[in-house]
This record gives structure tokens, sequence and C-alpha cells, in this order.
């Protein structure tokens, strides 16, 4: 007897999904590449998080279809096993197994998440190029900081979210206390540089702007790394 | 579903948005002829840095009372 499991329509939204992060993704990312190297705003700030938005949300419905759909080895196999001990009509030699009217399998955890490595793969795209956008909207036009004391504000308020961000985090338990503690240090770190850069940019403002750049090349990166973690744990 | 890792992603596309639009609209009218950032400007938003890093500190405590 021979059992073929057949793709449900909403199964192929798992391919849908991903691709769809990957081109949130590689939109943001020419958006970004663009206007650093040409001076050519496509967008403003504010149509590309519009933009962002609406395509992040509708990674969330996806993953709801995608619920209880078995993808995974194990599933398929509890799938066909299930199908496998119906009784077989005479004469029958192939039997088509569709997923919707398979048997129901276990119940999902959010550990046994299907696809979860997939869309939390699109979530961290989602995320951390969200992210690199709104801190690149300097880049995109219409508000870019120009003096010591914007680029000062703009890291400060970077230090602000950092904070937050890590607070949202471990409240969500994605995050441990040993890492939300390294994050305190790290943050207390540039709150100092962007005090000295503003204490040395008094009488070199090219020098305060050079640590104030260096102090905004640690958040983002910190930023980033908390994006990802949210979204991969 | 796990809705925490919806909800979260969510809540700091919220904020990320929320800050960028504050921020980048005060520094947007300070180029537009407005009035400039000034250390009021930058004390205001330490104190919030100050508001944020006691909520993340009080959030570690928590969590270690917790075993996290």
């Amino acid at each position: 007897m021979n059992i073929e499991l057949v793709p449900a329509p909403w199964r192929q939204m798992k391919t849908y999904t991903m691709w769809l992060g990957i081109l949130i993704g590689t939109l943001d990312a020419a958006m970004l590449l663009v206007a650093q190297f040409t001076n050519l705003n496509i967008l403003t700030p504010t149509q590309v998080l519009g933009i962002n938005a609406v395509l992040g949300f509708l990674i969330v419905p996806a993953k709801l279809i995608l619920q209880n759909i078995p993808v995974t080895t194990d599933e398929k196999i509890a799938v066909v096993a299930a199908a496998a001990a119906q009784p077989v009509k005479a004469g029958e030699q192939n039997i088509e197994v569709k997923v919707d009217d398979a048997p129901v399998p276990p119940p999902i955890t959010p550990e046994r998440l299907p696809m979860k490595h997939h869309l939390r793969a699109a979530q961290a795209a989602f995320l951390l190029l969200f992210t690199l956008a709104v801190l690149g909207c300097a880049q995109l036009g219409l508000a870019s900081p120009q003096t010591v004391s914007e680029k000062a504000l703009v890291a400060t308020a970077a230090v602000d979210q950092v904070l937050k961000t890590t607070t949202t985090l471990l409240n969500a338990r994605q995050i441990g206390s040993a890492d939300a503690e390294n994050v305190v240090k790290i943050t207390d770190g540039a709150s100092a540089g962007i005090a000295v850069a503003r204490t040395v940019a008094a009488a070199d403002p090219a020098a305060g702007q050079s640590r104030l750049t260096a102090v905004m090349t640690i958040l983002t990166g910190l930023q980033t790394y908390l994006a990802t973690k949210g979204a991969t744990k | 579903m796990n809705p925490t890792t919806v909800d979260l992603a969510i809540t700091l596309a919220l904020q990320l948005a929320t800050k960028a639009s504050e921020l980048f609209g005060r520094i947007g009218a300070a180029q537009a002829g407005g009035p400039p950032i000034t250390d009021a400007d930058l004390d205001a938003a330490a104190t919030a840095v100050g508001v944020s890093r006691q909520g993340l500190l009080d959030a570690i405590k928590q969590a270690k009372a917790e075993g996290r």
C-alpha cells in the first residue's frame, strides 16, 4: 500500500511567509543602500515604517493559519501512521491522504510550533531590518541629524530604546537576567560616551561627532542583537 | 502559535515606530527653522534613559527572584 501525502494549500504558506520576510528585508536593504550612495530618497521614513508595519503584520495571520498544520517529520509520520491504521478497502492500492482530512495531530505547543524556524527567521529578518530602517531614517531623507546636539539626541534616544527593548524581552522571558545586566553595562558605557562626546565637541566638533558615531555603532549592533535574540529564541 | 513571540514582535515594532516618529519629528522641526536642539532636550532624553534604566533594573531583580 502506498500512502502519499498531498500538501494542503495552506501548507504552501510556509514558503510564502518565509519569502515575505526575505522580501521585506531585501527592499529595506536596497532602499538604504540606494539612499546611502546616491542621495536619492526613494521613500520618506514614514512610508518606510508604514510599509514595514503592513508587511510585517501579514506574517501574523499566516502564522496563525499554519498553527496546526503538521510539517515536521515526526508529525508527518504520525499522520501517515494514523492513516495507515485505517481499514483499507478491498482492491485499493493507492490511498491519497489529504492533510486536511487526516487525524488531528497532537496539540502543538509553542515549543513544538511548526515552521518555527522558518517563521522566526522571517520575524528575525523583519525585526532586524525594521530596526535598521528606523535607525537608517536619516539615510532616507527628511530628518538627518547634522549637529552634535542632534546626533547626541539620536544616540541618547537609541540608549533609551535599547533599555526598553531589553526590558520587554526580559519580561517576555526571551532573554535572561545575565544578558540584561550586560545590556545595562553597555548602555551605561554608551551614555558615558555620549557625555564625553558632547564635552569634546565643545572644543573639537569633528572629534565629538566621531565619538558619537562610535557610540551609535555600538548601540546599533546591540539593538540588532536584541532583535535577533527576541525573534529566534 | 506562540502569542508571546508575535506580541513581542508587535510591541517592539510599535516602540521603535513611536520613538522614531518623535525623534525625527523633533530634529526635522529643528532643521526646518524651528527651535534647535538644546541642552534641555538632551537632559529630557537623559531623564527618559534614567527611567528606562530603572525599569530594566527592576525587571532584572524580578527575573532573578524567579530564577531566570
